[in-house]
């Protein structure tokens, strides 16, 4: 027993030198999770500038399309109409239905867009609410009442119908909807509307307005009956609100869109390297050039001109060289266009203005011409030099028109900024571009003429490309992308009077496929 | 590359330096956790969030004081902030395991077995084993960090060293069976 010692002892001896060397894999987990962080902290300065900049790219030319045509705002308008009625429709949904309608009390859930309803609508919606509110105090079911409201000036036979002011008090005495009754009881304090309720077979009920009405208040009334409406939609079934919430999305702004994208960040995706990918994409394009000059006439040089927004549509193929960058060429066909504005055409009836051509415009053979007259006779001014000595049968408000299009061959580097589900990458390079349309037109009220097409275009020539792509990973293979690209063009145009350096600028989306 | 100048580009997260810090200094840390924690995958976690911090808090290390040292507090942090939560239901008498002698034949017992055992200590024996055999740390100081009294720490230590004893002594008694 005299080799006895202290536990504390062994274990002090035996662990004095100990080392043990971890597994690999533990450094790779660390290393991993650095890289992480480190990622993340770039990001959030990345985001601001990208997010800046696609905005401004969307911005730039969804506010052309919506200022420049006029189908957008028409579409905005049926949007309205629609959100409008539907409140309409839920309330005669609800007014089919048994009076099993229970108070919503969240008033954040109204849909706003009910407050510009149109007057009569509102009018309409008000005498259906007291329908509903009446009979539902009666307790009786008129599932099939028709409610109208007439005032008594169109229909004075009806006056002869009972009033039924305290018929009414007392089914507001018994309303279980305090709002609703409040309401009612002013209206009988003015004495302005008296329901009829009829209660024959068709259970039709008949709402009238007794006492004529001046237009100040049928003011009033519509204001209350836009309240109505609004307690009304307090009571709407779910279903009616799933619809209501729905509504105002059709609205959603761009930066609403940016922001769903956005929200798609935070979820990370580790995906091996695949090295090709293959994309389809379609853009809207809008064409306008930097510097006073013009590319038809050196007197059209102080015009305004107006880029048009049009489409570009292409496949393209790219191949990873490492994680960041990826190199892609592909073929685009791509339509651009401009307006000169503000030119008088007018014929010149043998006389010759030294202005009766353009500079720039080949005129095709006279068999091909056909519009205004014969090409010599015709003749094409700035509106801002003419005003002395504007001939009579001018056609003011004209514009010139310049079509062209090309086989577009890019050539660009992709550089990722981000590489999780949600990508961004930095994309530059350059195209080359085959001229495949190329027509003059001059559009006035008279209609569109074909003019010649333009001489001094380069059936090829070169652009600058630069801009960002945003991606969004909908499966491991298939990404939806969406490129605002600017594409500044070098050597479009051979002649131009003044400076004149056309660009154009479109939002590429597609899908790509990678493998 | 000097241990200054590598803890330097540690501070600006530069990830060479980082990966030349863990491969210096990885192995003696990992001896610590694996003392002090239950099994060899808790102990590649307990060094691998350690590593985390290191890189993150680089930054204040002044250069006071041996850097090994404040690698190696920033693992016995790591590890007790896992452990320390662990409640151990112990009814033991404080005072009379104190005084208590616990001597063992001096016989050669294997590092893995050694460590075999102090990891299957429940949570808190083994972190006061450590911390008082192994480290040199006062139960004054270990109280504070465990946030446990101090006669509680003693206790603590005192029935860690008897289930230590015990463990060898049935492996010796075995072992000499065997043979």
């Amino acid at each position: 027993m005299s080799d006895k010692k202290h536990i504390d002892r062994l274990f002090q001896e035996s662990f004095k030198d100990f080392e043990a060397q971890p597994d690999d894999a533990v450094w790779k987990r660390i290393e991993a999770k650095l890289d992480k962080k480190k990622k993340r902290r770039v990001i959030p300065i990345w985001w601001q500038y990208a997010g800046v900049a696609a905005l401004l790219a969307l911005l730039l030319s969804l506010g052309y399309s919506y200022f420049n045509t006029e189908e957008l705002p028409e579409q905005n308008r049926i949007v309205n109409e629609e959100q409008n009625n539907m409140p309409q429709k839920s309330t005669e949904s609800s007014q089919d239905g048994n009076n099993t309608i229970t108070p919503q009390t969240s008033e954040d859930l109204l849909p706003e867009n009910n407050l510009t309803e149109e007057q009569k609508i509102a009018s309409e919606n008000n005498a259906e609410n007291k329908q509903m509110n009446t009979s539902d105090n009666q307790k009786t079911n008129r599932n099939e009442a028709n409610t109208k409201r007439v005032n008594s000036q169109k229909a004075p036979a009806n006056t002869s119908a009972i009033a039924t002011n305290e018929k009414m008090k007392t089914s507001s005495e018994d309303s279980d909807y305090s709002a609703n009754s409040v309401e009612e009881q002013k209206i009988q304090k003015d004495s302005k509307t008296i329901l009829k309720n009829n209660t024959k077979a068709e259970s039709s009920a008949v709402a009238i307005n007794k006492q004529s009405e001046t237009s100040e208040e049928a003011d009033k009334n519509s204001a209350l009956a836009i309240n109505n409406t609004k307690d009304k939609n307090i009571q709407k079934q779910d279903a009616a609100l799933v619809i209501a919430e729905n509504n105002p999305k059709n609205k959603k702004s761009i930066e609403d869109a940016i922001n769903d994208i956005n929200t798609t960040r935070e979820k990370e995706e580790d995906d091996g390297l695949n090295r090709w990918s293959i994309a389809a994409n379609a853009a809207p394009v809008y064409f306008n050039s930097l510097g006073p000059g013009s590319a038809i006439d050196a007197q059209f040089n102080g015009n305004s001109k107006t880029g048009e927004l049009n489409m570009s549509y292409g496949i393209s193929a790219s191949y990873a060289l490492n994680k960041k960058l990826r190199v892609r060429s592909g073929v685009n066909k791509v339509s651009l266009g401009y307006k000169t504005n503000d030119v008088v055409v007018f014929q010149s009836a043998g006389i010759n203005y030294t202005t009766s051509k353009l500079a720039f415009v080949s005129k095709p053979q006279p068999a091909n011409f056909s519009g205004l007259g014969s090409a010599d006779n015709t003749t094409f001014t700035s509106a801002t030099t003419i005003n002395s000595v504007r001939p009579e049968s001018a056609t003011s408000n004209a514009a010139i028109d310049q079509t062209f299009g090309y086989i577009e061959i890019p050539l660009e580097l992709e550089y990722a900024l981000l590489s999780k589900r949600f990508g961004i990458r930095v994309i530059g390079g350059f195209s080359t571009l085959f001229l495949s349309n190329n027509a003059v037109y001059t559009e006035s009220e008279a209609g569109r003429t074909y003019l010649g097409e333009a001489n001094n275009m380069n059936n090829t020539s070169y652009s600058g490309n630069f801009g960002l792509g945003f991606s969004y990973g909908v499966s491991k293979k298939l990404d939806l992308n969406i490129e605002p690209l600017l594409k500044y063009q070098f050597n479009s145009f051979n002649r131009t009077a003044g400076e004149f350096q056309p660009f154009f600028i479109g939002v590429y989306t597609g899908l790509s496929i990678k493998f | 590359m000097s241990l200054k100048e590598l803890i330097e580009r540690c501070k600006s997260q530069d990830t060479k330096a980082q990966g030349e810090l863990y491969s210096r200094f990885a192995s003696k840390l990992f001896s610590v956790c694996l003392k002090y924690s239950r099994n060899y995958t808790e102990a590649e976690d307990n060094l691998q969030d350690a590593f985390l911090t290191i890189f993150k808090k680089v930054h204040q290390y002044q250069n006071k004081g041996a850097f090994e040292g404040w690698l190696k507090r920033i693992v016995i942090n790591t590890v007790l902030q896992r452990y320390r939560k662990e409640k151990v239901f112990d009814i033991v008498n404080e005072n009379t395991t104190e005084a208590e002698e616990v001597e063992i034949e001096e016989t050669p017992v294997s590092l893995d077995f050694l460590l075999e055992i102090i990891q299957k200590l429940p949570d808190r024996y083994r972190l006061v084993f450590n911390l008082y055999v192994l480290d040199g740390y006062s139960h004054k100081e270990i109280a504070d960090m465990l946030d446990i009294s101090e006669g509680t720490s003693k206790s603590n230590l005192s029935r860690a060293r008897q289930i230590l004893k015990k463990d060898i002594e049935t492996h010796n008694t075995s072992v000499k069976i065997n043979a």
